[in-house]
């Protein structure tokens, strides 16, 4: 054994049952809670019905906890594949400073406490929701489809998609129209999102034995699904602009973006592997970027919509 | 013969991160749970309130319209 695997191990050791709260905070994937903070957030402050400032903090926070509770169940059910893709490796159970069983109570007890406080915070819609969501992300993607079928970013995407509608019911106690609009904005666009990452993160998946599109069915046949779901998005995306959430700024917006996306996705479509090689998966790349900035920009239309609308600027009245 | 045990390691600076960590959200949780009573309680009073002084003006209105009926028979 050399001696850079005895001091890893030891430190290794050290660390175990030991971890910081930072370590805890790693387990409710942060980077995906900012995603759903704001999405619910939009989804709430775009609903007609106004929410009490501090009922409305209190809402946000339990779906972030939520939506945190996830991801912590999702990385003890996911340990053994987490170990093997280099992506995750650094993540608190692979790097054994968390135990998997730790994981799951703590994952639970976040579980349970979200949705009982969203219930009591806001109603019990969106505590249904909520609740819901988890049940999805963590049983029906996690356990479920993400093992088993090349379609499960398609499915799974639902769990990301849900934010909105529970920020949206938060404030009016139901689903409309506009809160669905915004759960199919974000789940038509998680496909390509995803299926733009799988194609330059390359043997991760497959290595891991996790059924990617890209790894069933080939790159070329991934490069054909982001299109398809890009140009499905599109009338979404833009028809959208047409509800009471909707407005010229949001319309003008969608249509630059949707235009920018479509393109990107053309471009995908149209090279090949040996191309995608030679540049290190530039347009792909690109075209994951760029979706980040896409959905962000939509929901922020959405709000500047909302912002302005008292001045008689924003919306279509 | 008393030796003072003096441990210094990352592994107290880490738990001490924990419980620092943890007692902060405990203290801002019970603020928040606080803030959310007096909340919902100002506006549950203040939904009384506005259901109470419908009902006085409904029965004053009931007792005004009662008082003019009977003067009306009085001077009948």
């Amino acid at each position: 054994m050399s001696d850079t695997s005895i001091n890893t191990r030891t430190k290794t050791l050290a660390r175990a049952g030991e971890a910081g709260f930072g370590d805890y905070f790693a387990l409710l994937k942060p980077r995906v809670m900012s995603l759903v903070v704001f999405t619910a957030l939009v989804g709430l402050l775009a609903a007609p019905v106004p929410v009490h400032p501090l009922l409305g903090f209190a809402a946000i926070l339990f779906i972030a906890i939520g939506g945190g509770a996830s991801g912590a169940l999702n990385m003890w059910y996911d340990a053994d594949i987490d170990r093997i893709m280099r992506r995750t490796q650094s993540r608190p159970i692979p790097a054994g400073i968390i135990s998997e069983s730790e994981t799951f109570a703590f994952g639970m007890f976040l579980a349970v406490f979200s949705v009982t406080m969203l219930a009591l915070a806001a109603n019990l819609v969106a505590a249904g929701i909520l609740a819901f969501t988890i049940f999805f992300y963590v049983v029906v993607y996690t356990m479920w489809l993400k093992r088993w079928t090349p379609q499960n970013i398609v499915i799974g995407g639902a769990a990301g998609a849900f934010p909105p509608m529970i920020g949206w019911a938060v404030a009016t106690g139901g689903i409309s129209v506009e809160s669905v609009l915004m759960f199919t904005l974000i789940f038509m666009w998680t496909p390509p999102h995803f299926w733009a990452l799988a194609l330059f993160m390359k043997s991760d998946y497959r290595d891991a034995g996790v059924p990617m599109l890209n790894v069933t069915h080939g790159r070329p046949a991934t490069r054909a699904h982001i299109i398809v779901y890009t140009i499905l998005l599109a009338p979404i995306a833009i028809g959208t602009g047409f509800t009471s959430i909707g407005g010229p700024i949001y319309l003008t917006a969608a249509l630059v973006l949707n235009a920018i996306f479509l393109k990107g996705a053309f471009d995908i479509w149209r090279r090949g592997d040996e191309q995608a090689d030679a540049d290190n998966y530039k347009v792909e790349r690109k075209f994951f970027t760029f979706s980040l900035l896409y959905l962000f920009a939509h929901f922020v239309a959405i709000l500047v919509e909302k912002g302005l609308a008292p001045y008689g600027l924003g919306g279509w009245s | 013969m008393s030796s003072k045990l003096r441990v210094e390691h990352e592994l107290h600076g880490r738990r001490r991160s924990r419980n620092v960590g943890l007692g902060l959200v405990l203290g801002a949780f019970v603020f928040l749970v606080m803030g959310m009573t007096y909340v919902k309680l100002t506006a549950q009073n203040a939904e009384m309130a506005a259901e109470h002084a419908k009902k006085q003006a409904a029965a004053a209105a009931a007792t005004g319209t009662a008082t003019s009926t009977s003067s009306q028979e009085t001077s009948d």
